[in-house]
């Protein structure tokens, strides 16, 4: 209760002194109730009445005394206030002034947006107010606001703010269409001059009614025709929320001023209706009410005399004169519903907005995560940074060592361009690691590498095998064919997950620069792991070739033991392998070409051995030889194949271990139809 | 003795510059007035609600004006002690030459007051802007010229006037020294200056 009535109530008490104290202190004491300070403004009201012994009607002193309680302050104002005495009508005279001063032009030139819903009228008091008044005449500027559409406190401070900065220091009364008019501004209004009229799309359309009513500006003529502009906003008035929706932006402040006040205006005016009825209109004070209240023009007093607390005016309600006395105004906390509203939306916008804000950082850092995707290739882990995963395929290889030496030698043997391919596998994964060495261990550097290393040769690879595969057709190699369908699907899709990414425009530069040292030292360091089994695994490709065209049947489990290999380890070796020898692969490409010529001529030095029954040669080959060397061919293969048995059973244990499944897959293979038994079984 | 009028005078004179204008001349009219249940009752709060801290001699002079008019222990005692006061940070200039309708009535006035010897008058910048200052020397009852000079100003136009009047020997504050030595003489009483 207190809460809600406290500022309304300074607000009326401001209202009931006006023309009591000087314009200034009535101003300032404005600002404090604004600002929530109502305690302040009581204070310093009061002492200066007291200093002044004021004489005061009761209904004002009674207000103003249950003002000073509520709000603490030392002075008693019952003690040191003279007695009251009554007042007929306000002994200030107002006139309207010139139409051109200074006031009206500053108030026309007021954004509209804040006052709306609000008619501006403009007096000039004559006559001095308080102890130590300013000069004269002084203005008085008179506003009728729609009842809870606004903040009248807030809208008389920044009203009076604007008039003070624009040099013109004005008092503003800001007065509710329904609420009974004081003394003091009825004269007013008797003298107001009407600058400005923002009144919502309703008002508009009863202004050319009011029009004639009120002769040029002068608002005190046409009282009469008043009336009836007020009771057609009367039922306008009491739906706020559809004045809200009317003002717009001001509707805000006036919903949330709005809150506190819709109900007290729904219980005052009812009570404050009677109220007028009662009371016939004073004939000399300020009866003159504002356009909505006609009749109720009689001052505060008038409300008044049944409650003890005039300034109030639902104190001056029965129920509420009980109360004000004892429990005055509310401690200056109620002031606070006028702040309250206010704060209200301050918090609303700040934590919301901000809470929803913080995911979308992480959000972002997603895309640190895409350059991994390179990573790919060489694991499952796109996530991981390129440094992880090369560190992770060591961490294969060693889980299976076996497995990765047999990639590449199914690598090779997949290509059968032997030294380079061979070269090429090998440097591969000294790239990685010495990219991701050498070029850095964070994540962006490793993201740089990758992608530079990656989509070149992929691109490339993709394209190579093809060929290779096509080449190998005609060596016999078929039955490379079913093992080399998925990879260049794996490939590409490597091929399409890098290009997606876009990573692979990054790396040439750093490729070029580190590819010469990184496959020189990777070659050395790879190299020599590998140097053993590369030589077996070079006679591998020849054989399946030699198979194919001599013994299909024969070279099945030779071929088909190792073209698996390619196929169930060229998937995971060239996917690490691929990305750090893009650069290498479009080199590999001339060398594929050349490879069939140069597969066979180290091809028929070594690997006839393996291949005795036709010396794995061609008819054509064949017949180029003369005896003693068909002779002496087969001699070497017959040797050969003693000495290669373990060896071809190494790869035989290895390629089975890991290569039945590949000579399952041969067997289903395309190649498993034209294909042959290993020419070593057949031999 | 000095009376609690005198003592509240004399303290208000004191915090000219250190309380805000419109709160000081409000202070000073009341005092004029005979407010003293007001000036009791918001001396002491407006000096802790603008944490003005006062001397040992102004301590004295509350105590000797506010604390006999019933003012709040607890309140005179939480006013903030200093050890000294401040020079000011405002600067002060004679100002036009002539006297304006307000210098006049002020003249008027101050003409007929008995005990006043001279009377300067000051611009003071920086704040919240230009201000006049009025310095009044001598004169009986200087609470009661005060609040007459004060309330002549503002119906001249002066919303905060400053009216500063002081005894006519001693050592004045720091303030008034400052507003004293950029100050124009306006009028100088020829008894005081046959006296001399």
């Amino acid at each position: 209760m207190e809460d809600e009535t406290s500022p309304e109530t300074t607000h009326d008490l401001l209202l009931s002194l006006a023309g009591r104290v000087d314009d200034d202190l009535l101003a300032w004491a404005r600002e404090l109730a604004a600002v929530g300070e109502d305690a302040r403004a009581v204070e310093l009201l009061t002492a200066s009445l007291v200093a002044a012994r004021a004489v005061l009607p009761e209904p004002v002193r009674a207000g103003l005394v249950a003002a000073a309680r509520s709000a603490r302050t030392d002075l008693d104002p019952a003690a040191a206030l003279p007695p009251s005495r009554a007042e007929q009508g306000s002994a200030h005279r107002f006139d309207a002034g010139p139409p051109d001063d200074v006031v009206s032009a500053v108030l026309l030139a007021v954004p509209p947006r804040q006052l709306q819903g609000c008619r501006i009228l403009v007096a000039r008091r004559l006559t001095p107010a308080g102890s130590a008044p300013g000069p004269l005449p002084h203005p008085v500027v008179l506003v009728e606001v729609m009842p809870g559409a606004r903040a009248t406190d807030v809208l008389a401070y920044q009203l009076a703010v604007t008039l003070e900065r624009a040099g013109v220091p004005a008092s503003v009364e800001v007065l509710t269409a329904d609420a009974p008019v004081p003394a003091y501004h009825a004269a007013a209004l008797r003298s107001a001059r009407l600058i400005r009229s923002d009144d919502g799309g309703e008002r508009h359309m009863a202004e050319p009614e009011q029009a004639p009513g009120r002769p040029s500006a002068v608002f005190g003529a046409g009282p009469p025709s008043l009336p009836g502009h007020r009771h057609t906003r009367h039922p306008l008035a009491p739906p706020q929320p559809d004045v809200a929706g009317l003002l717009g932006t001001p509707a805000r402040q006036g919903d949330l001023r709005g809150d506190p006040r819709p109900a007290p205006t729904a219980d005052a005016l009812p009570q404050r209706a009677p109220a007028p009825n009662p009371e016939p209109v004073d004939p000399e004070a300020g009866t003159l009410s504002m356009p909505a209240v006609p009749n109720r023009a009689t001052p505060l007093s008038a409300v008044r005399p049944e409650a003890g607390d005039p300034p109030v005016r639902r104190d001056a309600e029965p129920s509420a004169a009980s109360v004000d006395p004892q429990e005055g105004h509310a401690p200056p906390a109620p002031p606070g519903p006028s702040s309250p509203p206010g704060q209200d939306p301050r918090p609303r916008p700040g934590p919301t907005a901000r809470t929803q804000r913080p995911p979308g950082t992480p959000d972002a850092r997603p895309p640190l995560p895409s350059p991994i995707p390179l990573l790919r290739r060489n694991g499952p882990t796109p996530t991981a940074h390129l440094f992880e995963p090369i560190v992770e395929q060591p961490g294969e290889a060693a889980e299976q060592p076996s497995g990765e030496q047999i990639q590449r030698p199914a690598e090779a043997v997949d290509n059968p361009r032997l030294p380079r391919n061979t070269a090429m596998d090998t440097p591969l994964p000294p790239r990685k690691n010495g990219l991701s060495r050498t070029l850095g261990e964070t994540p962006a550097f490793d993201s740089l590498n990758d992608p530079l290393s990656g989509p070149l040769s992929e691109p490339l690879l993709a394209p190579l095998l093809d060929p290779t595969i096509r080449e190998d057709d005609p060596l016999g190699v078929d039955g490379r064919m079913p093992a080399d369908e998925p990879e260049p699907t794996r490939v590409q899709e490597d091929w399409s997950s890098e290009w997606q990414t876009g990573s692979w425009a990054m790396s040439p530069s750093a490729l070029d620069d580190d590819e010469p040292e990184d496959t020189s030292v990777a070659s050395d360091e790879t190299a020599a792991p590998d140097v053993e089994e590369r030589p077996d695994a070079r006679p591998a490709p020849r054989r399946a070739a030699r198979h194919r065209y001599v013994d299909e049947k024969a070279s099945a489990t030779a071929g088909e033991g190792r073209p698996p290999e390619a196929e169930a380890e060229a998937p995971r070796g060239r996917s690490p392998e691929a990305a750090p020898t893009p650069a290498p692969e479009p080199v590999a490409e001339p060398v594929a070409e050349d490879a069939p010529t140069a597969a066979p001529e180290p091809d028929g030095t070594p690997d006839p051995g393996p291949e005795p029954a036709d010396l794995g040669l061609r008819p054509e080959s064949l017949a180029r030889l003369s005896d003693a060397d068909r002779q002496l061919l087969a001699r070497l293969q017959a040797e050969l194949l003693d000495g290669r048995k373990p060896r071809v059973s190494r790869r035989a244990g290895i390629a089975n271990g890991s290569g039945t499944n590949g000579s399952n897959g041969n067997g289903s293979g395309i190649n498993g139809n034209p294909r042959a038994d290993p020419p070593d079984l057949a031999g | 003795m000095t009376t609690p009028d005198q003592a509240c005078h004399e303290l208000l004179v004191r915090l000219a510059g250190r309380l805000p204008d419109e709160l000081h001349w409000r202070l000073r009219d009341w005092l004029a007035d005979g407010g003293r249940d007001a000036l009791s009752a918001t001396l002491p709060r407006e000096l802790l609600r603008h944490r003005v801290g006062l001397t040992d001699d102004e301590r004295e002079l509350l105590a000797a004006a506010v604390g006999q008019w019933g003012a709040s222990r607890r309140l005179l005692d939480a006013v903030l002690p200093a050890h000294a006061t401040d020079e000011p940070t405002v600067s002060f200039a004679p100002g036009p030459d002539g006297l304006d309708q307000a210098a006049l009535s002020i003249l008027a006035v101050v003409r007929g007051h008995p005990g006043c010897v001279e009377l300067r008058q000051t611009w003071r910048s920086g704040g919240r802007g230009r201000q006049r200052i009025v310095l009044v020397l001598g004169g009986e009852r200087p609470w009661v010229l005060t609040g007459t000079l004060q309330r002549l100003l503002r119906a001249h136009g002066d919303r905060t006037p400053c009216v500063e009047v002081l005894p006519p020997h001693g050592e004045p504050p720091a303030y008034h020294r400052a507003a004293i030595m950029g100050s124009v003489s306006l009028w100088r009483s020829a008894a005081a200056l046959v006296g001399t």
